[in-house]
């Protein structure tokens, strides 16, 4: 389909927004619970030996 | 840089380190599923609980951004179908009875084109992320979710469709975007109305 057609247009507004509201979430800092967590598990990983 | 060189570079990571790169954009997949950020953190934590305990049986030099959204996904389907309180709609007759027809005068904000994402069903909502925004391509977003490819493109097509109908994005050939950033993206060579 050619980029021109009203159609495309849409779906290329359509496409761009959502990826713009995805890589804003997607680039955001990692919430302190989530690094806890990662830490936490590693944590066990080390006394368990296992890495 | 590709998948598939991606994945050649990723094979030198062990995988733990690797899965704390796919993150951020887990985080965004949880948030288009779940439409509240704390239910989606709490759904990556237990994704990732989920991955961590069973990252032994991940196929090294495969595709973990796949692996990691399809235990997302099921983790959060198992919840839904457990709580049952989200209204299956997949022919979007509830969905129709909104309408969140922005006042934007040919103008789109993000924040229309959020509350009209968010009314879209789960897997209409799945499917345009996957697809969409993820960048996986048709059968790579349909074996995660466990169906047919014409079934994840048939779920795009509605949800493109839906979209457009919420947003009201019908008629009018040109549009004014209100952010700066989309408006450099598609209007670099077609004709657009300023006011």
């Amino acid at each position: 389909m050619s980029d021109d057609t009203p159609q495309a247009r849409k779906e290329n507004l359509i496409r761009e927004n959502l990826r713009r509201a995805f890589d804003n979430k997607a680039t955001e800092e990692l919430p302190s619970d989530l690094l806890a967590l990662l830490e936490q598990l590693r944590g066990q990983d080390d006394k368990n030996g296992t890495h | 840089m590709t998948k598939m060189a991606r994945t050649d570079s990723q094979d030198l990571l062990d995988p733990r380190d690797e899965l704390v790169t796919h993150l951020g954009v887990l985080r965004a997949f949880a948030l288009s599923l779940c439409r509240n950020p704390s239910t989606a953190d709490d759904l990556v934590q237990e994704t990732v609980m989920k991955a961590w305990k069973s990252i032994a049986s991940f196929e090294q030099g495969t595709n973990m951004r796949a692996w990691l959204f399809t235990i997302l996904r099921n983790t959060y389907y198992t919840a839904h179908r457990k709580s049952a309180r989200e209204i299956s709609d997949t022919d979007g007759h509830f969905a129709a009875t909104l309408s969140v027809k922005p006042d934007h005068d040919g103008k789109l904000a993000m924040t229309d084109f959020m509350v009209a994402f968010d009314q879209l069903p789960d897997e209409q909502r799945e499917a345009l992320t996957l697809v969409g925004a993820s960048g996986f391509a048709y059968h790579e977003a349909a074996e995660m979710c466990g169906v047919a490819t014409g079934t994840m493109k048939s779920r795009v097509n509605r949800a493109r469709l839906r979209l457009v109908e919420l947003l009201d994005l019908s008629g009018d050939d040109s549009m004014e975007l209100t952010d700066k950033g989309t408006m450099a993206v598609l209007t670099s060579h077609l004709p657009v109305r300023r006011t």
